[in-house]
């Protein structure tokens, strides 16, 4: 538990909040045109899951236009950090919303399970600490339990998720998985399925059914990876060698069947095990730099008159800073202080 | 949170048929051997020269999923004839050009497909009706 709730820096968190929420952004706005599509279905095809699954019929058209088309303009509110306490759950929750109702026609979809439950995550921690449009908050380089949890608790997902596929394969499989027939008959039959649905279909997929060989190997490589995700936890090497693992084994499930994780692929899946800030802090820096030292809305006390400002703590407080309700948070010195 | 992750984990141990949900899945992927031998339910488009067109999710269920798609031409077969010839008609409402459109259960050797044998074993016509373009 102590590993749980170590300090994290606030940046890292705001980092998160932002890589995650871009690509929930991006996946909103590119899956509008499928998410408005859902309207149109025909109700026999409604089979709801999840949240949705008390739902005996679909939502209503109205409904599910005002969720496709604010997803994005929420996700860009949620990015930026803006009213984070109110758009944070709000964004998770239509996130959430939205990729039920992709699940809810017949075919439950594994691509998203980790965005949205990273999204519920960020949601309910303070994500919004730095890194924020016009967020009066506390400063960016806190360092903090609170800032922690999030982080952890998004990895521990990650780990979980991989463990427990790994679980199904040798509790369904049994051992006999390991032989290679199953991943064999697997590439085979998905491949052949999109071919009949008059979908993109992976020629190297159906080139490989033909070497037998190669599946036995791949089929203790795909477990190896499943079932050892908790090294990742480890940190050092062990995490970033099963990370470049796990990505390798979602180019080959491409390579072979033509599925998409776009949220693993682009290694945002990933985000929650690396230290973000290294990349966050030297971005703040020059944005900060490029403002004449003026600091801009990343961060409490960056923008002239806001609540965190100098002139405006002056007046508001005759204590230096503040101390905002919540767990202890400690402070760092900044780098080169 | 880790709780909740988990509990489908659990659940596949103590059920292999345990039912998959979202976002708290048991992750049943190619957990289970699909066999060599593949009977697929589809729709295609037969010309008037005999040759069979493949049509695509979007044409058969106005999704772009295939797997949905596939439910989708299932779950009408299973329906009943009348169920089969509206989810015909519906399909060739939406088929550009001219063609007898077939509601099908097909079915493929997987391995022997995969190895350039594209015919099916055996393909069953459940419904069939005329696209006008």
């Amino acid at each position: 538990m102590a590993w749980l709730f170590a300090p994290a820096p606030a940046t890292r968190l705001a980092a998160l909040r932002i890589v995650v929420g871009t690509y929930a952004t991006v996946w909103a706005t590119v899956r509008l045109p499928a998410h408005l599509g859902h309207a149109d279905q025909v109700a026999e095809r409604w089979q709801p899951v999840g949240l949705l699954a008390p739902l005996d019929a679909p939502p209503v058209a109205g409904a599910i236009v005002a969720l496709s088309v604010g997803a994005p303009v929420v996700g860009l509110l949620f990015t930026a950090g803006w009213r984070y306490r109110l758009v944070g759950p709000l964004f998770a929750v239509v996130i959430l919303a939205l990729a039920t109702l992709d699940s809810s026609w017949g075919q439950v979809f594994h691509t998203e399970n980790l965005l949205v439950l990273h999204l519920l995550i960020l949601a309910a921690a303070p994500a919004a600490a730095a890194l924020a449009v016009g967020h009066p908050g506390t400063r960016p380089d806190d360092v903090g339990e609170r800032y922690g949890w999030p982080l952890r608790l998004a990895a521990v997902v990650v780990v979980l998720a991989y463990v427990i596929a790994g679980i199904a394969k040798l509790r369904v499989g049994g051992l006999d998985w390991l032989g290679g027939d199953a991943l064999r008959h697997w590439v085979a039959q998905d491949n052949l399925r999109k071919a009949l649905l008059g979908d993109t279909y992976s020629p190297f997929g159906t080139r490989l059914v033909g070497q037998a060989w190669l599946l036995p190997p791949m089929a203790v490589v795909t477990l190896v990876v499943e079932l050892g995700a908790p090294v990742a936890l480890a940190g050092g090497r062990w995490r970033t060698a099963w990370v470049i693992a796990a990505w390798l084994f979602h180019v080959g499930v491409l390579a072979l069947m033509a599925i998409l994780f776009p949220y693993q692929l682009s290694g945002v899946a990933f985000a929650p095990f690396f230290r973000l800030e290294r990349v966050a802090d030297p971005a703040r820096r020059f944005v900060n730099s490029r403002r004449g030292g003026r600091r801009l809305c990343w961060g409490p006390g960056s923008r002239a008159g806001g609540a965190g400002s100098p002139r405006r703590r002056r007046r508001a407080s005759p204590a230096p800073r503040a101390r905002r309700a919540g767990p202890p948070v400690h402070r760092v010195p900044r780098p080169g202080a | 949170m880790v709780g909740a992750v988990a509990v489908p984990g659990v659940r596949m141990l103590t059920s292999p048929d345990a039912s998959d949900g979202f976002p708290l899945s048991t992750y049943p992927m190619f957990a289970h051997d699909p066999g060599q031998v593949a009977v697929m339910a589809t729709a295609v488009v037969i010309t008037p020269s005999g040759d069979v067109e493949r049509l695509s999710p979007e044409t058969i269920a106005g999704t772009d999923q295939v797997i949905q798609a596939a439910m989708t031409v299932r779950r009408a077969i299973d329906r009943g004839r009348a169920a089969s010839a509206a989810l015909c008609r519906d399909i060739a409402a939406r088929v550009e050009g001219s063609g007898t459109i077939a509601v099908v259960i097909e079915e493929h050797d997987a391995i022997a497909w995969s190895a350039g044998e594209r015919e099916p074993r055996q393909r069953r016509t459940v419904s069939d009706c005329e696209a006008e373009g």
